[in-house]
């Protein structure tokens, strides 16, 4: 569709602005026109050829029909190559809003970004005392045993000497006593061992599941950081680019089929209703 | 009245009539031609561009991580199919679905409003325009699939209608009267008998013998004439696009095939035309039926005038094998090839939106 202001309608510049947003009419209404009359593409063509003819029909009267046809064609494909030309400068013009989008976009990434990584450095803290926690639980576990374990192995082994000692001392009963010490020793330490296993071990599972979540935690500052990295290569992005049509168009009344192409567009448009319609029934 | 004046029809103040819209700027109008192999659009910016409609999800989190993507289209997703849950969702140019919802329909729908998305997002609309769309599906179409398309595409655009593929192209081309349009997909070849109304059921034929058929039958005729040669469908598909055509002045052939792992060439100049021939009788048997249940005065027209679109239409010299068999089986014809076999029904589809009224898109919003 392209405009023209009434004041403006002889230069090409307001034929150039014909799809022009509002920012781009106000020189023509600034310029004391008082509205802007939009007409189709295919009338403007229309316009054209029949502007073209009536020009040489009337200062070259008698010149072949060809050489008519001829000119009206050259006409018109200039007009549309000019028109394209010029149309360029419409398309991506309010950028602005577009890249404040962006900025919004990729302080809040960014701000996110920060969170997590303040989250992790907090988690990163909590495991390595946890892990020194850990380790130092199990130091003073094996002390303690080893301590405690002592007293237990003498009393045990005393234990064990006073019963076979009652039972009189020969050089076999000897033998046998330094088996079942030892015997009893080595259980005894076996059940030692599981006793600071099973206190070590819920312990253990709290360090692997901040482990757990700091792997997490990183993974999600990997995305965000291919986020951060995709709108800093997106600075160049296309706000999109422009339709040529300010509002919606519509047959036009000057088509030559404009009977037929009505009627067809309500027969689509009809069919198009009763399948909404039926959907909408079906829900 | 200077010669300007002319021009100065409408007096309607467009700016004042924006204001109640409910965006602000502008009207960007989509034709949007879905099909089983690729996917175009053409949009009033002066954009158009065409996609394979293949979709692709990572298969689990090792390949979402190492593809860096949710979702992948067209020829990245196929290059990239074996960490993907690959889809091509649009079987015989319509959802694939069924009564009983087999064929994976949730996978299917999710995948064709991806693509959908995918197709408007590369027509570069401004978030401040309405976009309307009308989608090109095939003639045949039932409701539910018709119903689906809808569903998948209205999350995308403002409003959107659907009409058959080979009516659109034919209203690209302003060929409103006493025409036969052809329209050879992947999945589906549509026929579309215009007579300057809308066409009806008994206007439009729907044949399974598309690209697809092609691809099939050549693959078939390569495993039986040459049994060592290991190729893909994907591969015999490419090879088609290459150097599909029909007909006696045909050029050779020739093309790399592995056996065993080294690429050995095989002249398949035969199979090739054997192959793309398959389709040129079912289509002309369809154009009879169109012919001959129509009055039997205008017959000779429509015989004259049949147009040959999509992105079948591209094999080398089927324009000519489908009048010589016409001539063959109905005594007459003339096959007319369109210019822009890949955007013929996008861009009718994308004229039909221009000319539809306002109200009409507005109460389908």
């Amino acid at each position: 569709m392209f405009g023209l202001g009434k004041q403006e309608r002889d230069s090409s510049e307001a034929q150039a602005t014909a799809e022009a947003p509002k920012d781009q009419t106000a020189p023509v209404t600034q310029a004391g026109g008082q509205r802007l009359n939009l007409v189709g593409r295919d009338q403007f063509a229309r316009a054209v050829s029949a502007a073209v003819r009536h020009g040489i029909e009337t200062h070259f009267r008698g010149a072949p029909p060809e050489h008519i046809e001829a000119a009206i064609s050259t006409a018109k494909s200039s007009m549309v190559h000019l028109l394209r030309k010029d149309s360029k400068a419409v398309r991506g013009l309010p950028k602005a809003a577009f890249l404040k989008e962006v900025q919004e976009s990729k302080a809040k990434i960014e701000a996110e970004r920060e969170a997590a990584r303040r989250e992790l450095e907090a988690m990163l803290g909590q495991l390595g005392s946890r892990r020194e926690e850990v380790g130092q639980m199990k130091a003073n576990l094996v002390e303690e045993s080893r301590i405690t374990g002592m007293e237990q192995d003498y009393e045990l082994s005393q234990r064990i000497s006073a019963l076979f000692d009652a039972s009189g001392n020969s050089p076999e009963l000897e033998a046998v006593r330094e088996q079942v010490t030892a015997l009893m020793m080595q259980q005894m330490h076996a059940e030692r061992d599981k006793v600071i296993e099973a206190q070590l071990s819920e312990h253990r599972r709290e360090v692997t599941k901040f482990e757990r979540r700091i792997s997490k935690l990183t993974s999600s500052l990997e995305l965000t950081e291919e986020e951060l990295k995709k709108i800093a290569a997106a600075k160049g992005i296309d706000a999109g680019v422009a339709s040529i049509y300010r509002n919606v168009q519509g047959l036009n009344a000057g088509d030559d089929d404009f009977e037929t192409k009505k009627e067809l567009m309500s027969s689509i448009f009809n069919a198009n209703l009763e399948l909404q319609k039926g959907q909408a029934a079906a829900t | 009245m200077t010669d300007m004046d002319v021009m100065e029809s409408t007096d309607t103040n467009d700016f004042e009539e924006k204001k109640n819209t409910d965006k602000d700027q502008g009207v960007l109008y989509l034709g949007i031609d879905l099909g089983t192999s690729r996917t175009s659009v053409t949009g009033s910016n002066g954009e158009r561009v065409t996609i394979s409609s293949w979709v692709g999800y990572p298969k689990d989190v090792v390949s979402r991580k190492l593809l860096q993507k949710d979702v992948l289209f067209g020829d990245e997703a196929l290059e990239k199919r074996l960490s993907l849950n690959l889809y091509r969702p649009l079987a015989q140019g319509v959802l694939k679905y069924n009564e009983n919802g087999e064929e994976d329909y949730n996978g299917n729908l999710k995948a064709a409003k991806d693509l959908i998305r995918q197709a408007i997002f590369q027509a570069k609309p401004r978030k401040d325009e309405l976009v309307y769309a009308v989608i090109g599906c095939p003639a045949e179409a039932s409701i539910h699939n018709r119903e689906a398309i809808l569903e998948a595409a209205r999350e995308s655009v403002d409003s959107v209608m659907l009409c058959s593929e080979p009516f659109s192209v034919a209203y690209g081309l302003d060929m409103l009267d006493d025409v036969l349009v052809i329209d050879i997909g992947a999945g589906t070849t549509d026929l579309c008998r215009m007579h300057g109304t809308m066409p009806d059921e008994s206007d439009q034929v729907t044949l399974n013998f598309a690209g697809d058929t092609i691809d099939n039958k050549l693959s078939e005729l390569l495993k039986e004439r040459y049994p060592e040669a290991q190729f893909t469908t994907q591969m015999v598909k490419s090879i088609k696009e290459k150097f599909g055509a029909v007909g006696e002045l045909l050029d050779a052939c020739v093309v790399d095939l592995p056996v065993n792992g080294k690429p050995t060439p095989f002249d398949i100049t035969n199979e090739i035309r054997e192959a793309c021939h398959t389709i040129v009788p079912p289509i002309v048997e369809g154009l009879g039926k169109l012919i001959s249940s129509f009055d039997p005065e205008f017959q000779h027209k429509l015989k004259d005038r049949v147009l040959l679109a999509g992105g079948g239409s591209q094999i080398k010299g089927l324009d000519k094998a489908i009048t010589a068999e016409m001539h063959r089986m109905l005594g007459s014809g003339n096959v007319i090839r369109t210019e822009e076999p890949m955007y013929g029904g996008a861009n009718g589809a994308l004229k039909i939106a221009h000319d539809m009224p306002a109200e009409y898109w507005e109460q389908l919003k």
